[in-house]
């Protein structure tokens, strides 16, 4: 009991914790370093759209549920709308504006696995990460790979195709 | 006159679509992804009352909020919110965080209201008015025939009642605009619309300028499915706010507004009444239904779909209650329809012991143009999916718990174009092609349509014509509904492009001393008299310094208008837990002329599996104690994902004949009876029909509950 009271005391002295307001952090985005002003509550997604003009990834379900805000963090896929701004700094922010255009983006063009195109970038980068991982999914293993994601055209069948067929060029490639 | 060439080198092949490297590539600027220099970011401010009168609203909180540079209002004091996601007020911030601040920081003080949330509540007798001219509005009977006396003849008869869901749009790019002063009577409106023009339009209206005066870019869109045809209150706000801080502003909805109030398809629930005769034709159907679009009225659906039915009486009855308003959402109507008809003819056709493919058969209608085509398309769809395979009702196999059954359904569509549109094709000296129209791509493919008829008269590759659309201030284009895009612009362009070929042989044959009928264009080359004599661009040099500029319009025989089209599911049932898996859709379209096959065949996917999440997934719930929209969100609100996408067959019904009649529409004809025949093909495995949709496992393990007590 009286750590914790000692504990509680020392909090007090420092005043409340600072949760709002701006502060200057800098986060590494497609390998360049960039200086941006933040609230703590800002969204990685959301700092990369509204303040860094970084647009490829986009705003859909705000929730984590669609996947089309995907972006990699350290070569990981994750749900930038729900990934603070703050805790990135350190890290590798990739989007898919920096990918290889002949790698997955050529194929889902070839193989018209988008229609509006706005959960595109998301599917582009799940499948990118997947492919990075396991270079010779099974078709299960490419429907596994981007539950993930929504897409309200209902372009999945060139999806799929699109991710089967990256995998074949870039196994030839390497 | 131009017509559509015998044998196409580009049209009916599989292009990809020419945008489509930049939008996978997230290059390419959405709406929503525009930032003018100084731009501010808006939010909305929406009611969370199914009901609720304002009594008191006070901004001077939120407008003293550092950062927070204008509030618009769109209710004020007195103003009744009906329904949960009902405008207040709009905000706009340096920041977007900040503009939520300032939306939190309005202090609005309610009365709330009584509220009705689902149709049971709207249709009680004590209920609340949510229209003053009563909740349940009754439209005249449609009469055909004498469908009392009919049923008379019949020697079976079914009557039941089958229900669909309200579903959203759920467009992943919500609706919105950033708007921009250019002057103090000009704007430009970078706006996710399927309708430039109307943007522009209404815009124009709602500050007393003229449309002209509004610049309306939609370069890409983020899907629209019929929602996105208006500047709409929030486009508006956003204009608004513009112009009160003197900075571009950008204002796009949040996912649970536009789950609310951004359009949804209405209900449909119908008491059927069908009757037939032991050689299995119908001769009778009666239909009591209604339906609902929240706020709105639009609940009616086509009925009797499809089928000869000489005998028939139709009511029909909107239904008002407190949701967000009904929009136009992909084949207005139609699914609604198909699904009710689907499965009273598949219910009849059981009853009379009749395999149901035979029984639609004989009931298509005589002498319609439409019936031979659905008769081929319907053995083509029958053979692809394994018809013979089946088992009559409730004699279906399968391993353990589960049942495999099978279904099929059959729809139609208008999908002809507007007349009145037109397309500019330039040819400039240095050799670039391009056109201009004012219609927009929905995500379709009308751009690379629009690309590839113009590079297929110019002898070019369809990366050598730029296709500029999306841009209101255009010869005027069609607004992206009704699958009306394609027929409506592609005679256009066909027939621009023909005359600014025409246009160029004259002016090139006269600076190359040649007659402009011995002159030809292929594979990049001008010819003269069949042999290659210089490059296209070369030719276009001789045009000096003025390009040929040619705006054409529609002419007749290029399009027409009315298509078949029928679905058969496999599906596999688990008897325990209801829950059904989706193993094969078989869609055979007709849709005319086929200009991009690659294209066209993506429509057909995304319609099926449209109708795929309307079959066994989509449901808007709405919560009856509190009115509340209970999952405005994408967790809830259930969509198929990449597991849930079963074998997809897409047949073309693309016959000589079929070419002949020009270019029709296909955006919404393959959306239309998916559901319908997965519904039939559940029935069909586990022995009973389940009346509602989806098919979720709690409907499944209901009707099969019903069935056993």
């Amino acid at each position: 009991v009286q750590a914790l009271d000692e504990a509680r005391a020392a909090e007090a002295a420092q005043g409340p914790p600072i949760l709002a307001g701006n502060t200057s952090i800098t986060l590494k985005v497609n390998g360049q370093d960039r200086p941006v002003e933040v609230e703590p509550r800002c969204t990685l997604l959301d700092t990369l759209r509204n303040r860094l003009d970084v647009t490829g990834p986009k705003r859909v379900c705000d929730r984590a549920s669609c996947g089309a805000c995907t972006v990699l963090l350290d070569g990981e896929p994750v749900y930038s709308c729900t990934t603070l701004a703050v805790s990135c700094q350190g890290h590798e922010i990739q989007t898919l504006e920096s990918f290889d255009e002949s790698g997955v983006p050529t194929a889902f063009h070839q193989n018209d696995g988008l229609m509006c195109g706005y959960c595109t970038p998301g599917f582009v980068t799940a499948c990118k990460a997947m492919l990075d991982k396991n270079p010779n999914p099974t078709l299960e293993e490419v429907r596994k790979g981007l539950d993930g994601n929504i897409c309200r055209c209902g372009t999945y069948i060139g999806v799929l195709q699109a991710a089967l067929d990256a995998a074949k060029a870039l196994r030839k490639e390497a | 006159m131009a017509s559509w060439p015998e044998n196409p080198r580009l049209i009916s092949g599989e292009i990809p679509r020419v945008d489509g490297l930049g939008k996978a590539s997230g290059k390419t600027k959405y709406p929503s992804d525009i930032h003018p220099e100084g731009m501010l970011f808006a939010v909305m401010l929406y009611s969370p009352h199914a009901h609720a009168k304002i009594k008191s609203i006070d901004t001077s909180k939120a407008e003293k909020i550092n950062g927070v540079r204008g509030v618009h209002l769109l209710a004020k004091e007195g103003a009744t919110l009906r329904f949960q996601g009902d405008d207040i007020a709009a905000v706009a911030a340096d920041t977007e965080e900040l503009a939520l601040d300032g939306a939190r920081a309005i202090e609005i003080e309610y009365e709330i209201l009584p509220h009705v949330a689902t149709e049971r509540q709207a249709m009680a007798d004590d209920a609340p008015k949510v229209n003053p001219r009563g909740n349940v509005q009754k439209g005249r009977a449609q009469v055909n025939g004498e469908p009392d006396s009919a049923f008379d003849q019949a020697d079976a008869v079914v009557e039941a009642t089958y229900s669909v869901p309200v579903i959203t749009h759920v467009c992943l790019e919500t609706h919105g605009l950033t708007a921009r002063w250019d002057s103090e009577n000009t704007i430009t409106a970078w706006a996710s619309t399927q309708n430039v023009m109307g943007v522009s339009g209404e815009l124009g209206g709602a500050f007393n300028i003229p449309p002209t005066n509004v610049t309306t870019l939609t370069e890409v869109m983020g899907g629209g499915f019929g929602s996105k045809f208006s500047a709409d209150s929030w486009g508006i706000a956003a204009a608004e706010l513009a112009k009160k801080t003197g900075k571009p502003v950008r204002l796009f909805l949040d996912r649970a507004q536009e789950h609310m109030a951004a359009g949804n398809r209405p209900s449909a629930t119908g008491k059927v009444k069908i009757g037939v005769t032991k050689d299995g034709k119908i001769v009778a159907l009666t239909a009591d239904t209604y339906g609902t679009g929240g706020i709105a009225r639009g609940a009616g659906f086509p009925l009797p779909y499809v089928y000869e039915v000489p005998n028939s009486r139709r009511e029909h009855s909107d239904v008002f209650l407190n949701g967000g308003n009904a929009r136009a959402m992909r084949a207005p109507g139609h699914p609604e329809g198909c699904c009710l008809m689907e499965a009273a003819v598949d219910d009849v056709a059981e009853k009379l012991g009749i395999d149901p493919l035979e029984f639609r058969l004989k009931n298509l209608p005589e002498g319609d143009f439409k019936t031979p085509i659905y008769q081929a398309e319907i053995v083509l769809g029958a053979e692809k999916i394994g018809w013979s395979e089946r088992k009559p009702r409730g004699k279906a196999e399968g391993k353990g718990p589960l049942r495999i059954g099978y279904g099929m359904a059959l729809h139609t569509w208008g999908g002809g174009g507007a007349q009145d549109k037109q397309v500019n094709c330039i040819i400039s000296p240095d050799g670039s092609v391009e056109l201009r129209s004012a219609t927009q791509d929905i995500g379709t493919g009308a751009r690379t349509i629009l690309a590839i008829i113009a590079a297929e008269v110019l002898g070019l590759e369809v990366k050598d014509v730029y296709s500029n659309i999306g841009n209101s201030t255009f010869p005027p284009g069609q607004a992206s509904g009704g699958s009306t895009t394609t027929p409506s612009m592609a005679p256009p362009a066909l027939n621009a492009a023909t005359q600014a070929r025409d246009e160029l042989f004259k002016r090139v044959g006269k600076a190359i001393n040649e007659d402009p009928s011995k002159l030809s264009l292929a594979k990049g080359k001008l010819l003269v008299d069949g042999k290659e004599t210089m490059s296209f661009a070369d030719a276009c040099r001789k045009l000096g310094m003025m390009p040929v500029s040619v705006t054409a319009g529609f002419t007749e025989g290029l399009s027409s208008n009315g298509v078949g089209g029928c679905q058969f599911a496999k599906v596999e049932v688990d008897t325990e837990t209801g829950v059904v898996r989706v193993k094969k859709i078989v869609a055979v379209q007709d849709s005319g002329l086929i200009l991009d096959m690659l294209t066209w065949r993506s429509q057909i996917y995304g319609g099926v599996i449209g109708g795929l999440n309307y079959g066994l997934f989509e449901e808007q719930v709405m919560d009856p104690t509190t009115g509340l929209f209970l999952n405005a969100d994408m967790e809830l609100y259930k969509l198929a994902g990449a597991s849930d996408i079963p074998e997809i067959d897409v047949i073309a019904y693309h016959t000589e004949e079929m070419r002949k009649r020009g270019v029709i529409g296909v955006g919404e004809p393959p959306t239309i009876s998916t559901s319908a025949a997965i519904g039939n093909a559940v029935s069909n495995a586990i022995g009973v029909r389940v009346p509602r949709w989806p098919m979720s496992p709690m409907n499944v393990l209901n009707a099969m509950t019903n069935q056993e007590s």
